[in-house]
C-alpha cells in the first residue's frame, strides 16, 4: 500500500476484551485522544460484568450472545472489518497493557515495509514490560519453533498487539484459531504467503483483572501452541 | 464349534439390535453411515459364530492363535471408524455454532444501532439486509 493509500486508509482498532470493565473505559479515551483518525470496535467476549455498558459510551461495540474465547472475539472483529469495508485493522487488549499511543508506530511501520501484518514486538524495545522469566522462555521457544518451520524470525510470537492489512483482514475473517490464537495465526499468515513485519513497541503491565494463563496452563499453553504449528506447517488450506 | 444356544443368542442379538437401528435410522436419529458401522457390532460375532470354520482360517491367515482376538480386532476398527465420524461431525458443529454466534452477534449490534439511529423504532429489514443473509444462514443449517 502506498503513503498517501495508507493515509486516507481506513482503520478499525478491534479490542476483545472479557471482564475489562474497570480498564476499557481508559483504553477508548487514550484511542480518542490520538492525533490518527481511527474507528474502534469493542467485542465483549460475554463478559458477566459493566464492559459492555462501560465501552459504549465510547465506541461501537459488539458484545457476544456467549462467551468465544479470544481467538472467536478477535475473529468477530476481523469479520466486521472485512463486511464494513476497512483497509487496516488493529488489535489491541482492552486491559490496557498496550498502550494506545503506540499505534501511530504501527500504522508508520506498515508505510515503511509494506508488510501484509506488522506485530508490535516487547523484544525489539529495552524500555517496558517483558513478561515473566519462565514466559519469556517459552516465547523464545515458540519463536525458534517458527523460525524452523516457516523460515522467519518473529521476536514476540505471543504479541497481541497487531496490525493487519486487507489481505491479513480476509483470511482472519475466514480462518482464525480459536485457542492461544496469537503464535498460530502467525503461522496461519506465513503458510498463506503473507508478508509480516515487527516494530518495537512499548508494553505496560496489566493494572486491573489477571491472565488466564498461569501455574501449569503455561506448560499446556507451549504443548498446545507448539503442536498446532506443526500441524499448520503440516497442513494449512485457508 | 459354536453351540447352538449361541447361535440362537447371536441371531436374536442381532434381529433385536437391527430393529432398533432400523427404526432409528427411519426415524432420521442416525444417517445411513452410521447405520452401517453401528450394525456391525451386531454382524461381526454373528459372522463369527456362524461361520466358525471361515474364522479358523483368518485367525490362521493373520497368526492369531485366538479366533476372538480377530473378532476384537475387527470391532475396535469399526468402533474407531465411528467415533472418528463422530468427532468430525462434533467438531464441524462447534466451528459452525461458532461462527452462528458471531454473525448472530453481530446482527444484534447492527440492529440495535438502527434502533439508536430511529430513535427507537426499527426500520423494517429489506430484502438484500442482514437480517435476510442471516435467514439464509439458518436455512444452511437446516439444510446441513
Amino acid at each position: 500500500m502506498s503513503e498517501p493509500a495508507i493515509q486516507a486508509a481506513r482503520v478499525l482498532v478491534v479490542i476483545p476484551c472479557y471482564n475489562e470493565g474497570k480498564s476499557i473505559r481508559g483504553v477508548l479515551e487514550q484511542i480518542r485522544a490520538l492525533d490518527e483518525r481511527v474507528d474502534t470496535l469493542v467485542v465483549d467476549d460475554g463478559s458477566q460484568d459493566d464492559t459492555s455498558e462501560q465501552a459504549r459510551l465510547l465506541s461501537c461495540c459488539v458484545r457476544l450472545v456467549m462467551n468465544l474465547g479470544i481467538g472467536g472475539a478477535v475473529q468477530t472483529g476481523y469479520r466486521y472489518a472485512r463486511e464494513n469495508n476497512y483497509d487496516l485493522c488493529i488489535q489491541l487488549d482492552g486491559d490496557g497493557q498496550h498502550p494506545p499511543n503506540q499505534i501511530p508506530v504501527l500504522l508508520a511501520a506498515v508505510r515503511a515495509t509494506g508488510a501484509n501484518m506488522v506485530i508490535g514486538s516487547r523484544f525489539l524495545s529495552t524500555q517496558g514490560f517483558r513478561s515473566t522469566r519462565v514466559r519469556r522462555i517459552g516465547i523464545r521457544l515458540i519463536s525458534m519453533t517458527c523460525r524452523r518451520l516457516f523460515g522467519l524470525k518473529v521476536t514476540d510470537p505471543t504479541s497481541g498487539f497487531r496490525l493487519c492489512d486487507r489481505r491479513a483482514i480476509s483470511l482472519f475473517a475466514e480462518q482464525y484459531p480459536q485457542d492461544f490464537p496469537e503464535p498460530v495465526s502467525i503461522g496461519y499468515a506465513l503458510a498463506a504467503g503473507l508478508k509480516i513485519g515487527e516494530v518495537p513497541v512499548r508494553m505496560i503491565e496489566r493494572v486491573h483483572g489477571s491472565s488466564s494463563i498461569t501455574g501449569l496452563k503455561n506448560l499446556a499453553y507451549m504443548l498446545r501452541v507448539l503442536g498446532n504449528l506443526v500441524l499448520v506447517r503440516l497442513d494449512f488450506n485457508p | 464349534m459354536t453351540t447352538l444356544q449361541t447361535k440362537v443368542v447371536l441371531i436374536l442379538f442381532f434381529l433385536v439390535y437391527l430393529g432398533y437401528l432400523t427404526r432409528s435410522a427411519a426415524r432420521n436419529h442416525i444417517d445411513i453411515y452410521d447405520y452401517f458401522s453401528l450394525s456391525c457390532v451386531a454382524l461381526l460375532p454373528l459372522g463369527f459364530g456362524l461361520l466358525p470354520s471361515l474364522v479358523t482360517v483368518i485367525s490362521h491367515w493373520m497368526g492369531v492363535a485366538f479366533p476372538f482376538v480377530v473378532l476384537f480386532g475387527a470391532l475396535f476398527v469399526v468402533i474407531f471408524i465411528y467415533l472418528h465420524r463422530l468427532l468430525n461431525k462434533i467438531n464441524r458443529q462447534i466451528q459452525f455454532n461458532k461462527q452462528l454466534v458471531q454473525e448472530i452477534s453481530l446482527l444484534k449490534s447492527s440492529l440495535e444501532n438502527r434502533k439508536d439511529a430511529a430513535g427507537g423504532a426499527l426500520p423494517l429489514p429489506t430484502a438484500n439486509s442482514e437480517t435476510m443473509r442471516a435467514r439464509t444462514l439458518c436455512g444452511d443449517v437446516l439444510q446441513d
